[in-house]
């Protein structure tokens, strides 16, 4: 064993949507060197050699580096090399350093979990053994992997339909651990699964199951099907051979597939009975039916069109004079496109007892040795299952041929059929032939079709993809994703309050929860990927609002594949920075553009012009940008409208939407309860992001202005967005900001509340760093009289009075600061500033746990009567008209 | 006195000569008392087997000394195996005896094949409607209606009900998912594989839990409302045994009431309440034996259509019973209140009290598996208020769900009204011509008529069967049998049957009811011809020569829809028709 403590894999993120490192999923995993230096080969073109050697085809030169970084990216291209052979359609790997010495990122992008994962450790166990100059053992390794991938990853006929959708931009979400897939998302969705979809009927598919019910429908509409009865038992199956159908016969199970139990070109009574005892092991009752001889196809009916036709051969070998059956099957079934499973080309030549028995009845064993130029028949039936062949003979049937087989699919009832037609030759019509339709089934293989043995494949899943898909259905609903530091919940909520103006089914997630329909029915943060899933399965979801928030991206990538408006707020100097490897407000912005790059080609970002680092995300963005900023003077407004861009700001007291030079004023901030008649600027710029996403999101004017002016940041609506209370004639700001933009943007809100004295209840994550925490103290010291510190109840790795203490170093600082209160429990500290809040005093309100704050404050708020904050922005009586 | 002799016996499928309902025809050398007890005896044991089949005629036979019997039937096979058993079978005084171990078989044999209690209501209310209903194969299948207006329904399903709806439903944690996707409360739950995280996972929901089987089948082996570990590690081992997987799923416990509501094409159509069984002391008997005595309740059945399920001394009653002191064998005082089971007895009607809050939630949930017919099992304490506000959740979303147990609600006749509403009834106009040589020209000519007026009309005679210009079966098809198989068409607006008096004679009619018969020739009034005059609908026309001798009977029996004719009828019918089938 060679020593592999060297190169450990110490995390691994499955990052199944677009993600900091691409718009497509991803493995990012972690890799420690360990102790610096010890493994590490000390000659890396030579370690790079073996591994090439231990593994061909990758690439030839890693490249230039330092010796962990090169060892790293083989790990890298190795895994994703393997992943390749596996037989997954993957490109791209990187990696990268962390600020930890000897500590790598390895991402490579990945199709199924389970494999990628398992990838990655063959990859790990390679280069160990390359460094250690010992041998690997590729082959076995490979054989494990398509294992794998065969178990795992999607059949063939299921991703052919994937991928015929992806071709056409149809996004798909995996449902089982099967082949169940939906495609599309939210209302715009279809179900499959293989060749079934959600048209597909269970009653079809039951009709279909019974061969000898099949016969009888087929018959009615005029299909050409041989003769054949149900039998009970092996004696009347012989009876009903001889005297109702003739010989020879098929016998078969009435009710199966994929041929098992299948015997045909039966004439005498032995084999007969022998066929009926093979025949009922396989289920609940046989039929026998004439046999038609001729040449076995299978036509593919998607949709009443025949999209294509095989003709298969069954199983079959050819003697050499020297090989006994057994040895020419063996091999035959070394040919590498027959595997013991249903992902490859072909499958495996049985030679079970079903087998011995077609042996038999040519008079063989399976220690015969045939002739040379012999063929010896191994299976009767030709399913691909059994170790048959496909030819692709779509452009030889003759159209009454078709015509028959789309009539048998629809007399059956099923949208996607394989009809199973025996015939001399399939491009004449078969009455002239006595060919017949011998079987419909339900949910057919397409792998027949998608990788013939011989002729051209065929895009049969574009065929089921178009059925499910009209031209011009996209499978797509408008998905707003809204990123940023500050202000995203609000302007979550605040665009879908606008989307429901369309009157469509709104489902918005963010972190208070999740709306459907405008009903809340989960109060958790719901800010991630696994709830912008959900509400994409959601069947009814026309528009979907998903606020989008850090530690989602970076944990499992976005829970979409493409937005049609990206959001971004703001990123400021940063939050939650020092976690997750996020150090800089840079990586933080990086982070958050995932949104912008997700932005589908005819789709928008909308981004903040004040803010360089949201700016700086404009060239990522493949659709169009919409700016905002409350001056419209802005020079990056100014210079995008130059090029006939859209932006959003304010002038002269309006929100103002432009294009281009062309400007419509949308309405006054008068008019927009949340501004306070846009003295609260960070509401007004909250309003101007969402107003620009309303409008990317194709909204008219009308329907904007109207909603604009009904939303509402009650304490009701929005619990711990700036809500602004009366409680005993002082002004309470309610507000859940946790971070320094957002105490700033309130701080310099104050100033809109008339006041004598102010203070504000207020604590910190203990995620957050010291010299973070440190500077909030100082801020609050800065604009505050007094101060009341409590501890919040997770102080996430923190000493108890740690993060107070934190606070007060900072708060040592502040010019304005008279008197510090510390009352650890969140409910006390909240009664203790309410009680002694007096008229005219101003108090921002921190809540830790928002509906427990809230419960309190109604408590006051009840005494004293609520009222709004400020006069309430007069009803508009009449909207003025837009100046267009 | 000899022994009845059979000299030949057919099945005559639809309305014949004899009786308007289907019938086997056996024709009997024996004396009229013998046939009389056969017949019986045949009609009691196809009763007994559970057919629905009570009727009988008998006739003179063609030679002298025979007999016609005319025996109803359900199924053709089950009747021809009563009949040859009532053979069999030794007469007595008292009537014929059929061995009891012979009417066992036949009993299991109709069991197998008879309809289910689904299918069957599905059929009658058709038929109460009437709507044309054939059996197709052994199954469950119901083909309603003619031609392009058939449907097909088969138990709980409909020929819209989704393959992947219906796998959706089985495969219970993705329907949960996709019931949380849609904002349907659902209890949390986890998937655990040994009793360890069993018990983790109950403590970090806190409260009660239910163990139950990964894939839940009859609320068996479910465990419900454990609070001891003890408990749980002992639910999470008889889970694992009853179901195949290994693991179970363990989920906050719901207070409430179970229920069930079935939803039909989006609307919530009946619904049940379970309340927990009790068991009563008497001072005398043992648990074990007041259980056998619930068991008694004819609704208890150990079959998957019965109303209800009968008490089982699982693991799960013996865990109820342990936790108030008894075991299975403990005598309870007399007047003592056993709680045997908390849930399963699902009997109580609530479909008049199901508030709309929750009517809609059960429609949506169906919607949301992609289910058109589902029965939703809910918990919740009141159906009469929203869920929502009571903290209830949704468990399961079945697909093929039991009818039988909702009988004061009409769930067949809602089905069948949703594959047709009030005002329509599935049939296609039809025309029969009988008659000689000259039948087969006029039943095109009909047939031709109507392609001029833009229908697609179906053609069965002695030159084939058509569809439109297409011959779909080449032969003879003036046949009842080829009437049949064409009115399954699905293309078929309208229907042109050539039926000689000898089809009716020999199979019977392919169908009830016609809009336009046109008699070609027939020497007298034979029953042939009557029997098809008979089928002749209320607002239908019978076209009969004005030269034949018995036009005149034809009119005194038959009244105004004989209409007598000396040109062409061909036409007439054809207009018939095509009024008929205007939309």
């Amino acid at each position: 064993m060679s020593d592999d403590s060297w190169l450990r894999v110490i995390q691994i993120k499955v990052l199944s949507g677009p993600n900091i490192w691409a718009v497509f999923p991803v493995i990012e995993a972690l890799i420690d060197f360990g102790s610096w230096g010890a493994g590490i080969p000390a000659d890396i073109s030579d370690f790079y050699r073996v591994v090439t050697r231990l593994l061909p085809g990758l690439d030839p030169q890693p490249p230039d580096e330092s010796h962990a970084a090169a060892v790293a990216g083989a790990l890298a291209h190795v895994a994703l090399r393997l992943e390749v052979l596996a037989g997954a359609r993957v490109s791209y790997a990187r990696t990268c350093e962390t600020v930890q010495p000897g500590v790598f990122k390895v991402v490579f992008e990945f199709v199924e979990e389970t494999l990628a994962r398992r990838c990655l450790e063959v990859a790990r166990q390679i280069c160990i053994a390359a460094a250690a100059g010992a041998e690997f053992d590729a082959a076995g390794a490979l054989e494990e992997l398509r294992g794998i991938a065969s178990d795992k990853m999607l059949g063939p006929s299921t991703n052919c339909i994937v991928e015929a959708a992806h071709r056409r931009g149809i996004p798909f979400i995996r449902l089982d651990a099967y082949s169940l897939v939906q495609l599309g998302y939210g209302k715009a969705q279809r179900r499959i699964r293989a060749a079934e979809t959600d048209q597909t009927t269970s009653i079809a598919e039951a009709i279909a199951q019974d061969k000898q019910l099949t016969r009888q429908i087929l018959a009615g509409v005029g299909v050409p099907v041989p003769a054949g009865y149900a039998v009970a038992d092996r004696e009347e199956a012989w009876q009903t051979a001889l005297e109702d159908v003739g010989l020879p016969v098929v016998v078969k199970p009435r009710y199966g597939n994929q041929g098992r139990g299948v015997a045909a070109n039966l004439s005498t009574e032995r084999q007969v009975k022998t066929a009926y005892d093979a025949a009922i092991s396989e289920g609940d009752g046989v039929v026998v039916e004439q046999y038609v001889p001729g040449l076995d196809h299978r036509l593919l009916v998607v949709n009443g069109k025949v999209v294509a036709a095989s003709r298969r051969e069954p199983a079959h070998v050819v003697g050499n004079g020297r090989s006994t059956v057994a040895e020419l099957v063996e091999e035959k079934n070394r040919d590498p496109r027959r595997s013991g499973n249903h992902g490859t080309v072909l499958s495996k030549i049985p030679l079970d007892a079903v087998s011995i028995q077609v042996l038999e009845s040519q008079g063989y064993t399976a220690d015969s040795v045939p002739k040379p130029g012999e063929v010896v028949l191994i299976r009767r039936n030709a399913n691909l299952s059994t170790g048959g062949t496909a030819a692709d003979v779509t452009e030889l049937v003759h159209p009454s041929v078709a015509e028959h087989a789309v009539r048998a699919a629809s007399a059956v009832g099923l949208d996607v059929a394989g009809i199973d037609v025996i015939a001399r030759d399939i491009s004449a019509p078969l009455e002239q032939q006595g060919g017949v339709i011998v079987e419909v089934n339900a949910a057919p293989g397409l792998r027949m079709h998608i990788a013939p043995s011989d002729g051209r494949p065929r895009d049969v899943g574009g065929a089921i993809v178009d059925m499910l898909f009209p031209a011009g259905a996209t499978g797509r609903i408008p998905i707003v994703a809204v990123s940023g530091t500050n202000g995203k919940t609000t302007v979550t909520r605040f665009i879908a309050h606008l989307a429901r103006a369309t009157g469509k089914y709104v489902a918005m997630t963010c972190t208070d929860g999740i709306y459907l329909d405008g009903r809340r029915v989960s109060s958790d943060d719901c800010s991630g990927p696994i709830s912008a899933r959900s509400v994409l399965m959601n069947p009814n979801t026309e528009i979907a609002v998903l606020e989008t928030a850090r530690g989602g991206i970076l944990r499992a990538g976005l829970g979409f594949d493409e937005c049609a408006v990206a959001v971004v707020t703001n990123i400021a100097d940063g939050d939650h920075l020092g976690q997750n490897g996020v150090q800089t407000a840079e990586d933080l912005a990086h982070v958050k553009s995932t949104v912008v790059r997700a932005v589908g080609p005819g789709g928008a970002a909308v981004l903040n012009a004040a803010d360089p680092l949201v700016v700086a995300m404009a060239p990522l963005c493949r659709g169009r940008v919409i700016y905002f900023a409350l001056d419209g003077t802005n020079p990056v407004i100014q210079r995008h409208r130059a090029g006939g861009g859209c932006a959003a700001f304010v002038s002269d007291g309006n929100v103002v939407l432009a294009e281009g030079a062309r400007e419509h004023v949308l309405l006054s901030l008068d008019r927009i309860p949340i501004t306070f008649q846009g003295r609260v600027a960070f509401e007004t710029e909250n309003t101007l992001a969402s107003v620009a996403a309303g409008w990317a999101l194709g909204l008219d004017f009308g329907l904007l202005r109207e909603r604009a002016a009904c939303f509402s940041t009650d304490l009701e609506a929005v619990p711990g967005r700036m809500n602004v209370l009366h409680v005993h004639g002082g002004t309470v700001i309610f507000d859940y900001g946790h971070n320094a933009a957002a105490l700033r943007a309130i701080i310099a809100s104050l100033d809109v509340f008339p006041h004598n004295r102010r203070s504000a209840l207020y604590s910190m994550a203990g995620d957050r760093r010291d010299t973070d925490i440190i500077q909030i103290g100082k801020m609050l010291g800065d604009a505050f009289d007094s101060l009341i510190l409590y501890e919040p109840y997770s102080i996430r790795g923190r000493a108890p009075g740690e993060i107070a203490s934190l606070l007060k170093q900072g708060l040592r600082n502040g010019c304005r600061v008279q008197h510090v209160a510390e009352i650890p429990s969140p409910v006390d500290a909240t009664r203790y500033a309410l009680d002694r809040l007096g008229p005219d005093d101003l108090l921002v309100l921190q809540p830790d746990d928002i509906d427990e704050s809230a419960g309190i404050v109604r408590e006051y708020l009840s005494d004293a009567a609520a009222q709004p904050g400020l006069a309430p922005a007069a009803a508009p009586e009449t909207v003025p008209a837009a100046v267009e | 006195m000899s022994a009845p002799e059979l000299i030949r016996i057919r099945t005559l499928r639809g309305p014949n000569v004899h009786a308007p309902w289907p019938a086997l025809e056996a024709t009997l050398r024996a004396g009229p008392a013998a046939v009389d007890d056969l017949v019986r005896a045949t009609v009691q044991l196809q009763q007994v087997c559970g057919a629905k089949a009570g009727s009988a005629r008998v006739i003179e036979g063609p030679e002298p000394g025979t007999l016609v019997a005319a025996i109803e039937i359900e199924d053709e096979e089950l009747a021809r195996r009563c009949l040859s058993a009532v053979l069999g079978a030794p007469r007595t005084p008292h009537g014929i005896r059929v061995p009891a171990a012979e009417q066992a078989s036949l009993r299991a044999f109709a069991g197998d094949i008879l309809l289910g209690p689904n299918t069957r209501a599905l059929a009658a209310a058709a038929r109460r409607r009437g709507i044309p209903v054939r059996r197709l194969g052994r199954g469950s299948l119901l083909i309603l209606g003619h031609g392009a207006r058939q449907r097909r329904l088969c138990g709980a399903r409909t020929d819209r009900t989704s393959a992947i709806g219906e796998m959706i439903g089985w495969e219970k944690p993705l329907a949960k998912e996709l019931l949380r996707a849609v904002g349907i409360p659902v209890p949390e739950g986890r998937l655990v594989h040994d009793a360890g995280e069993a018990l983790a996972v109950a403590a970090a929901m806190g409260g009660p839990v239910v163990v139950k089987p990964e894939s839940a089948n009859h609320g068996r082996s479910v465990f419900i409302g454990l609070t001891q570990p003890e408990q749980i590690r002992a639910a999470y081992e008889a889970a694992c045994r009853e179901g195949e997987t290994r693991g179970a799923v363990v989920e906050r416990y719901i207070p409430g009431a179970e229920h069930r509501v079935l939803v039909v094409a989006g609307r919530a159509v009946a619904a049940l309440r379970g309340d927990p069984v009790y068991a009563c002391g008497d001072g005398r008997r043992s648990i074990r034996e007041l259980i056998d005595e619930i068991n008694l309740d004819p609704a208890r059945a150990p079959e998957p259509d019965a109303p209800l399920w009968p008490v089982e001394l699982d693991p799960m009653v013996r865990m109820t019973l342990q936790s108030q002191g008894y075991t299975p064998e403990s005598v309870p005082p007399a007047g003592a209140r056993v709680l045997i089971q908390r849930n399963g007895n699902l009997r109580q009607d609530v479909t008049a009290d199901v508030h709309p809050a929750n009517a809609g939630l059960c429609a949506l949930a169906a919607e949301a598996v992609g289910l058109d017919i589902a029965g939703i099992d809910l918990i919740v304490e009141d159906i009469a208020r929203p869920i929502r506000e009571q903290g209830g959740a949704v468990l399961e979303v079945n697909p093929m769900p039991g009818f039988a147990m909702h009988a004061g609600q009409p769930v067949a006749d809602l089905i069948v009204r949703e594959a047709y509403p009030e005002g329509q009834n599935g049939r296609i106009p039809i025309a029969v011509v009988c008659g000689g040589p000259e039948a087969a020209a006029a039943a095109r000519r009909i047939q031709s008529a109507l392609a001029g007026r833009g229908l697609v009309a179906g053609l069965a005679c002695s030159d084939g069967a058509f569809v439109g210009a297409d011959l779909t079966v080449a032969g003879n098809r003036a046949t009842s049998q080829a009437a049949a198989d064409l009115l399954l068409h699905p293309r078929i607006q309208a229907a042109v049957f050539e039926t000689p008096e000898s089809a009716v004679l020999e199979e019977g009619l392919a169908f009830d009811r016609c809009d336009a018969l046109v008699v070609t020739g027939a020497s007298s009034l034979t029953p042939a011809l009557r029997t098809l005059l008979q089928s002749v609908g209320p607002f239908g026309s019978a076209f009969v020569p004005e030269q034949a001798p018995w036009a005149n009977d034809a009119r005194q029996s038959f009244g105004s829809k004989v209409i007598l004719y000396a040109p062409d009828p061909a036409g007439q019918a054809a207009d018939i028709l095509a009024a008929v089938a205007s939309p």
